[in-house]
């Protein structure tokens, strides 16, 4: 492992000499691919080198403490009214050469270590400004997919009605905690693949609220292991010794379990890359036919009055319809967390997901058939079978038919609403199904922004 | 309002024997004997409801009443005043205080008005007081048709529940606003990094990392996170704006994924700027709203924070501008004062829509503060960092991050602390 960080240090020399950059431990830790510390204290290593061979390195040091009278006797922002029991958090971007004289002026250092190294003096906010201006990604990675912490930050449902006004089921707190303690471990066995499972049922359920779940109870289901390419670090990571937290809340995550674990396969979503996730389902689903991938888009909106979820007609145009789905099946995909009760059979207004993740195995049937009009209507009808209850009935949803003359456009399909599955079934016959459907998704919305708007205080 | 402090009447001034009376009830008493007026302790005074106000003047005779006050002041901005000048292109210089020596109340219930003269120790003093309060106040009529107030009862709710809490909790909270994201001038952008750096955890020693940092598990952003130009309509669309709001989306997106994230928006932000403002829309933060640790908050918002082991911490949170508007028609200057008067009586926005806009059609006014107080009333987009407890409630002034590059931390043991970024450079 000392090859790895001599090479570590190379690249810093590098950018540090031949470049003229500014190195940042945010920026050296994406770039290198390690954690945020760990870079921290490459840049400190590589400092103490340079100083030793007599080169001349400047660094920022990023201080961080307690005071209770203003740090910093330059600044005369400290109103006269601070009769010095007030105390502050102060975090402070200082050169090196001023760390000495300042660390006197605060009453407890909670941290020193060194912001960026450079082989030019920093003095003015100007250089500094031209780093930090532009965020750090590099691959889609960001610094904080090299930190230390991770929380439960599923994506949601899309049908999430955000009435955030009210959080009387306050989100659980102890996740953060406890994705803290499992993260610093150093855990080799992640570090082979990249962080999995996030599944927070009880959480979700809490957000709509409709479990009166006791807040903060056993916080998240399982911790999200932002564990990023830990190869490397392994052995640089047993210096650090960090500081385990003991408490970890059961894993319970709610009472809906079952339904769990088979969601648990298809989003294996980690901390980041919800795109790589993304990509994982696409992946499978490329591999099968079509039809297959229509059907797993399929079963993640299952629900009985679910119509358009299933995928387009396969007959036409299948591309552009199914890269539209794709696109607007890809923000709702990871929805699902399931949110059982969210009942099945009533329709909530975006209710599109919501849907228990039960085994199901989906049959695609498709149905052709000219209707009154002269419309040649094709019909897909997936039929899914689901494990426990082995009923064809709750589970079947139709598809709305698409006609073959009017295109007009994949978006009303799609978005129609799924309420009225069973009078589309009459209505087959003219074009009149999307136009109401739209109308009444228009009408939706509003009232849901009404409903939104008017939950302001409690 | 009305049954509210109908209530408080009942309960502290009625043992005192004084009758609660709508002011058209206090009118001119002729003969109007009916009974009641013989009696010094209760009686009907009265002015004619129409155009007279004439007051029978009788000693003893107290009354309360309870409406809105109203505060005519001949300083305040009128439209109408500023249409019908002569001399139309004067700029007009926004003042900076809308209260003047000119100015006087008067009470309104749902009968009529009557003006009101403060009598001085009665806790209305004209000053302070801004336009739109609702208040019960106790006195008795004078010669000249106004009505002399003794004592005052406002609206306020009753004090918050003790939080049996456990100290030291386990969260931590942050609270930021004003972030002025995309302000020009080069020191902004560096401290606006180091406080994202401090909030993902980033930034620190491992052991601040692990002992401070791991708890902060929630930050707030009370409004103003966007910075813009101006506030006109046209320039809404601007370039600018799009630009900071894809900057603040993914800070928010990369925050999000470390901690929970709640968002209001405020006067600058790309938001209806009317109150109470919506939450800030979906399309707005696209990459962040798709996280379940991301929450938009609508302005103000009343929220109840769970804590481990069943604790509920309720906060009132809201960025500020119903502070400042107050603060602009009083002669307050301290804005934890203003808000702690806010509290004291129950409403939220007492000056809208008369100088803060208002949105239009709502038939419940969200502003009255129900049940009880919170536990703590944190307010944005203020000068500077402050804090009071009154009533078992906190009271915090989040300053201006733009201005003061200073957040504040709510810390286990439920005090505040200001967390202030500096840099040692030019």
């Amino acid at each position: 492992m000392i090859k790895t960080d001599d090479l570590y240090l190379d690249n810093l020399k590098e950018f540090v000499y031949d470049d003229k950059k500014v190195v940042t431990y945010k920026f050296l830790s994406v770039y290198l691919g390690v954690h945020v510390n760990l870079a921290k204290q490459m840049l400190y290593t590589f400092r103490e080198r340079e100083k030793k061979a007599g080169k001349k390195i400047y660094s920022l040091l990023y201080v961080s403490g307690l005071t209770s009278k203003g740090v910093g006797s330059q600044d005369s922002d400290d109103s006269p009214g601070d009769d010095g029991l007030i105390e502050k958090h102060i975090i402070l971007l200082c050169k090196d050469s001023d760390f000495d004289a300042i660390k006197d002026k605060f009453s407890k250092l909670l941290s020193v270590h060194v912001y960026c190294v450079s082989s030019f003096p920093i003095e003015d906010y100007a250089s500094l400004q031209s780093i930090v201006k532009k965020p750090v990604e590099i691959n889609e990675q960001t610094p904080s997919d090299f930190g230390p912490f991770t929380c439960n930050n599923d994506l949601k449902p899309n049908n999430a009605k955000v009435t955030v006004t009210t959080a009387s089921d306050p989100p659980p707190p102890k996740v953060k905690e406890e994705a803290r303690t499992e993260s610093k471990e150093p855990e080799p066995e992640a570090s082979k693949k990249p962080p999995v499972k996030v599944q927070n049922q009880s959480k979700s359920k809490n957000f709509f609220g409709t479990q009166s779940q006791a807040h903060g109870s056993s916080g998240s289901k399982s911790v999200t292991k932002k564990t990023p390419n830990q190869s490397s670090i392994q052995s640089s990571m047993s210096k650090m010794k960090p500081s385990v937290k003991t408490e970890k809340t059961p894993v319970t995550g709610g009472s809906k379990n079952g339904n769990t674990t088979s969601a648990g396969k298809k989003h294996q979503q980690g901390g980041k890359s919800q795109q790589k996730s993304r990509k994982r389902i696409r992946l499978n689903s490329d591999s099968d036919s079509d039809n297959a991938e229509s059907n797993k888009i399929a079963s993640v909106f299952t629900s009985s009055e679910d119509e358009d979820a299933a995928s387009d007609d396969s007959q036409e145009s299948p591309q552009s319809k199914r890269k539209s789905r794709i696109v607007s099946s890809d923000s709702e995909e990871e929805i699902v967390e399931e949110d059982i009760t969210s009942p099945q059979d009533t329709v909530t207004e975006e209710s599109k997901v919501n849907v228990p993740r039960k085994k199901r195995v989906m049959k695609t049937i498709d149905k052709t058939y000219t209707d009154d009009e002269g419309f040649l209507v094709t019909k897909k009808e997936t039929v899914v079978v689901t494990d426990p209850e082995d009923s064809n009935t709750e589970m079947e949803c139709d598809v709305k038919p698409e006609e073959n003359k009017p295109k007009n456009g994949t978006s009303p399909d799609v978005v129609k609403s799924m309420e009225h599955v069973h009078t589309s079934k009459e209505q087959k016959s003219n074009g009149v199904p999307a136009k109401k459907a739209t109308g009444l998704f228009n009408g939706k919305t509003t009232a849901s922004m009404f409903s939104i708007s008017t939950s302001f205080i409690d | 309002m009305r049954p509210r402090l109908e209530e408080r009447v009942k309960e502290e001034w009625v043992p005192e024997k004084v009758c609660l009376k709508k002011i058209a009830d206090l009118c001119e008493a002729n003969k109007t004997v009916d009974g009641k007026l013989g009696s010094p302790v209760k009686g009907q005074k009265g002015k004619r409801s129409s155009h007279e106000q004439r007051v029978a003047f009788h000693e003893d005779i107290i009354v309360a009443i309870i409406g809105t006050v109203f505060k005519q002041q001949p300083e305040k901005p009128s439209i109408l005043l500023e249409l019908s000048e002569d001399n139309p292109m004067v700029p007009v210089v926004p003042k900076q205080k809308y209260i003047s020596d000119k100015d006087y109340i008067l009470m309104e219930d749902e009968t009529t008005r009557v003006r009101l003269v403060a009598l001085p120790g009665c806790g209305l003093v004209v000053d302070e007081i801004v336009n739109g309060l609702v208040c019960a106040v106790k006195g008795k009529p004078t010669i000249d048709g106004k009505f002399e107030v003794a004592d005052v009862i406002w609206a306020t709710p009753k004090p918050a529940p003790e939080l049996k809490l456990k100290l030291p909790m386990e969260i931590e909270m942050i609270f930021v606003s004003g972030l002025m994201l995309g302000e020009p001038g080069s020191e902004e952008s560096v401290f606006v990094d180091l406080l994202f750096q401090y909030l993902e955890g980033l930034a620190g020693s491992l052991k601040e990392q692990s002992c401070e940092i791991a708890h902060q598990t929630r930050v707030f952003f009370l409004g103003n996170s966007l910075w813009r130009r101006s506030n006109l309509l046209a320039e809404s669309f601007s370039d600018d704006l799009i630009k900071n709001a894809k900057t603040l989306d993914s800070l928010l997106d990369d925050l999000s994924k470390t901690m929970e994230v709640f968002i209001m928006p405020g006067k600058n932000d790309p938001c209806e700027t009317m109150m109470p403002q919506p939450a800030i829309h979906k399309c707005i933060m696209p990459k962040s709203s798709r996280r379940k640790s991301f929450h938009s908050l609508t302005n103000p918002t009343r929220l109840s924070m769970g804590f481990p082991a069943g604790q509920k911490l309720d906060m009132i949170l809201n960025s500020g501008e119903n502070v400042v508007d107050a603060l602009r028609n009083s002669s307050l200057t301290c804005p934890l004062e203003m808000s702690r008067r806010i509290l004291q009586w129950g409403h939220l926005c007492p000056t809208s829509p008369d100088t803060l806009p208002l949105y239009p059609g709502c038939s419940e006014d969200f502003f009255i503060i129900n049940g009880t107080l919170p536990h703590i009333f944190a307010v944005g987009n203020q000068s500077k960092f402050d804090v009071i407890e009154w009533n078992l409630t906190k009271i915090v002034s989040v300053p201006e991050f733009s201005k003061t590059y200073s957040a504040v931390v709510l810390t286990k043991d439920l005090e505040f602390i200001e967390l202030n970024f500096r840099a040692m450079l030019k």
